[in-house]
């Protein structure tokens, strides 16, 4: 590992924006098929922003952060659309090229912080690692800025633990670790994919405010990848709905919360439980399960399990288009509270339409 | 909290399960001993669905475990319907498991991957020779269709074929199987999406309301747990700290580590509500000291929440709280609680 000294300069950054990925297409091939688990997803990511990108199991929502980031295997994966980050292409880069970029431009958090740490190293060395290789550290000023580092993200007495190993760590302390990791060369644009699934409710609390902070302090850019809208409000400026390997709903997070037009959005939002329901209240359900990523249905993806279906909605895929509120984009025909979803609702209701009741598979 | 007491407990004469001073030990390395459950009694009525809340390690599995005797507790008494299951002789209680279900978190763990869905489902008929295997077939079938599932299409399918939350709704049909009267639920919904929990916490309600179910509720998750329990039990490294009805534990917590645990779920919450219209209530106050869990070889003296506790004084370190009422059926284990008089002044005012 030769120390080199490459951290592309990008301030001719600030006036564009920091992201930008368009028609995004990642397709597996497997023995029984073609899985489209992304299919055709476009964004813009500021600087100094935090997007939530929310969905549920199997809507594609790891796989983009994963192809935003290059992580993808380079056999049987079908790849399409452009990630451009920076003055780069990020969908065509080398892996040498990608090299450069992971930990120093990009960094990202992975869900299980002890399987994303190595378990035969002490957390100093992982620490340093990067800062070593990217920024060409002597080895006391890495070490120096690692314990600077570790401190920040909040692990105690870091000076004395670069010597531990990551077993010796909670689960929440081995996510601070990942997070000193993450950000050890000031990345620009910072991935958490589900940063505190593992994790218990007061840990997690801190771990998000903890991101958050050093988003703040660090200017950087954030995608919290996640299926809990809960962990998005108050921590992401926009949040990304993804459902059936495309972007649904797309709003800054007050409006996305107050207004959302997409009925999916709705319908996640009510199933969560909530600490005011009073004890056995009956739970709103999404009837139905997830379509299959190896044939999307026809016409809108969600259509099967939408209480707001018409037959439009089977016949043509809605597009992506701007609501009335600003920065608010949503793929619906029949859009909740707009006039036309009201009247497709009452319409169903009256008629019984199996979707709206609640049956399941 | 943290403290031991039977304050909380009811009569025993109304009382389904009935938890006393339950202690479970594991041996840990240079003969120390792990304190996963230490002194824990609380009591289920029946039809009552008890929710057990705390985070990792604070016992709560080991608890719901214990009932089963899956192991069976180091000491204590556990009581089903008057029985104490700890007299039992391991064919006696055999016999008894049978009202006793559980459901597991991962539940495509918890069914055999190479046996088909009906296999699985009359399990429990062909242990306890109950009918022919017509009359066995015939119970799977009402049951899958009770949890949403259709018995000639997913009978001769295996377990990988379905979907976690499918998964989920075959074990409850298994565990239904047997007309149990209690069903220990650890984490059933962890595991789960959103939309799929909410249509298995629908459908486990249904199954109490049907059948006269009995539930303990384990989870970590606040808010799940309010949606369907009557009495919940807060734990913290193997002790019990409050013990009330769900209304009033989520809208007046009394001591600060149910506190805590509020204000760390009631922001996404709060956002969820303003969505639906709801109010949720606030919880701020002083932060906790610290959140990591204190070891369970080594426990703090005292209160074993002293070391995160923010109103911890030297007190706590000294004596463990025992649970005591503070309102009408609402227990709390706390020198310090909210909105109360400390221990020492309850004490003094009684005398």
């Amino acid at each position: 590992m030769s120390p080199k000294r490459h951290v592309r300069e990008m301030d001719d950054l600030d006036d564009k924006p920091l992201l930008q990925v368009e028609n995004l297409k990642t397709y597996f091939q497997t023995g029984h098929g073609i899985v489209k688990s992304v299919d055709g997803v476009s964004f813009t990511l500021e600087r100094g922003r935090t997007l939530g990108l929310v969905g549920e199991s199997g809507s594609g929502k790891t796989v983009l952060s994963q192809s935003i980031m290059g992580l993808l295997p380079p056999r049987g994966v079908v790849r399409e659309g452009r990630v451009q980050f920076g003055d780069v292409e990020l969908s065509s880069a080398s892996v040498n090229e990608l090299r450069d970029l992971w930990g120093a431009q990009i960094s990202m958090i992975f869900q299980d912080p002890a399987t994303a740490l190595n378990p035969v190293v002490r957390i100093g060395r992982q620490v340093t690692e990067s800062l070593r290789y990217h920024l060409a550290m002597s080895k006391a000023d890495a070490k120096a800025t690692a314990v600077a580092l570790l401190r920040s993200v909040g692990l105690p007495e870091p000076e004395q633990r670069l010597r531990w190993y990551p077993h010796q760590f909670s689960g929440g302390m081995q996510q601070r670790i990942v997070i000193a990791v993450a950000i050890a060369c000031g990345p620009k644009l910072l991935l958490a994919d589900e940063p505190t699934t593992g994790l218990d409710v007061t840990v997690s609390a801190q771990i998000l405010d903890l991101i958050n902070r050093l988003q703040q302090e660090r200017y950087m850019s954030v995608i919290l990848v996640t299926h809990d809208l809960g962990i998005v409000t108050g921590r992401a400026d926009d949040v990304m709905v993804m459902y059936g390997g495309k972007i649904v709903e797309k709003a800054p997070t007050p409006v996305l919360f107050r207004d959302m037009r997409m009925p999916y959005t709705e319908a996640l939002l009510r199933s969560a439980p909530r600490l005011a329901n009073p004890a056995h209240s009956r739970l709103h359900t999404i009837p139905g399960s997830p379509p299959n990523p190896m044939e999307w249905p026809h016409g809108c993806r969600f259509a099967a399990r939408c209480p707001y279906v018409q037959p439009k909605c089977v016949a043509e895929e809605p597009p992506l288009r701007d609501a009335d509120t600003p920065q608010h984009q949503y793929a619906c025909w029949f859009p909740v509270g707009s006039p036309e979803g009201r009247r497709a609702l009452e319409e169903n209701q009256a008629k019984g339409v199996p979707a709206a009741t609640g049956s399941v598979v | 909290m943290a403290g031991s007491g039977t304050a909380q407990l009811r009569d025993p004469s109304e009382a389904i399960i009935r938890v006393e001073n339950v202690v479970v030990e594991f041996p840990a390395p240079g003969g120390k001993k792990v304190h996963a459950v230490s002194d824990v009694s609380f009591d289920v009525y029946p039809g009552e669905t008890l929710g057990i809340v705390g985070e990792s390690g604070c016992g709560k599995s080991t608890t719901g475990r214990a009932i089963l005797h899956l192991p069976k507790p180091t000491s204590g008494k556990v009581f089903f319907e008057g029985v104490d299951l700890t007299s039992l002789d391991a064919e006696q209680l055999r016999s008894v498991r049978t009202k006793l279900q559980v459901i597991f978190q991962d539940p495509i763990s918890s069914l055999y991957p190479r046996r088909t869905i009906a296999d699985l489902i009359i399990e429990p008929l062909a242990i306890w020779n109950v009918g022919t295997q017509a009359d066995r077939l015939e119970r799977a079938r009402l049951m899958l269709g009770e949890v949403n599932m259709d018995y000639d299409s997913v009978s001769w399918r295996r377990p990988y074929e379905f979907s976690i939350g499918q998964c989920q709704r075959i074990s409850i049909a298994r565990a239904l199987m047997l007309n149990p009267k209690v069903i220990v639920c650890d984490e059933p919904v962890s595991a789960l999406d959103v939309s799929v929990q909410a249509q298995i916490l629908n459908l486990l309600e249904d199954m109490k309301r049907r059948y006269g179910l009995t539930l303990l509720f384990i989870s970590h998750d606040l808010a799940v747990v309010k949606n369907v329990s009557d009495r919940v039990v807060v734990m913290f490294l193997g002790k019990l700290c409050e013990v009330a009805d769900a209304e009033t534990l989520y809208a007046q917590p009394s001591h600060p580590y149910t506190r805590a645990l509020l204000m760390a779920s009631v922001i996404s919450s709060r956002a969820m509500s303003r969505a639906g219209g709801q109010a949720t209530p606030d919880f701020s106050g002083e932060e906790e000291a610290a959140t990591e869990m204190p070891s369970s070889i080594s426990p703090p003296s005292g209160c074993r929440y002293r070391t995160r506790c923010p109103r911890a004084q030297a007190i706590c370190a000294v004596q463990e709280p025992v649970m005591r009422e503070l309102k009408r059926d609402h227990y709390v284990a706390c020198h310090f609680p909210l909105g109360a008089p400390s221990s020492a002044e309850a004490a003094d005012a009684s005398n």
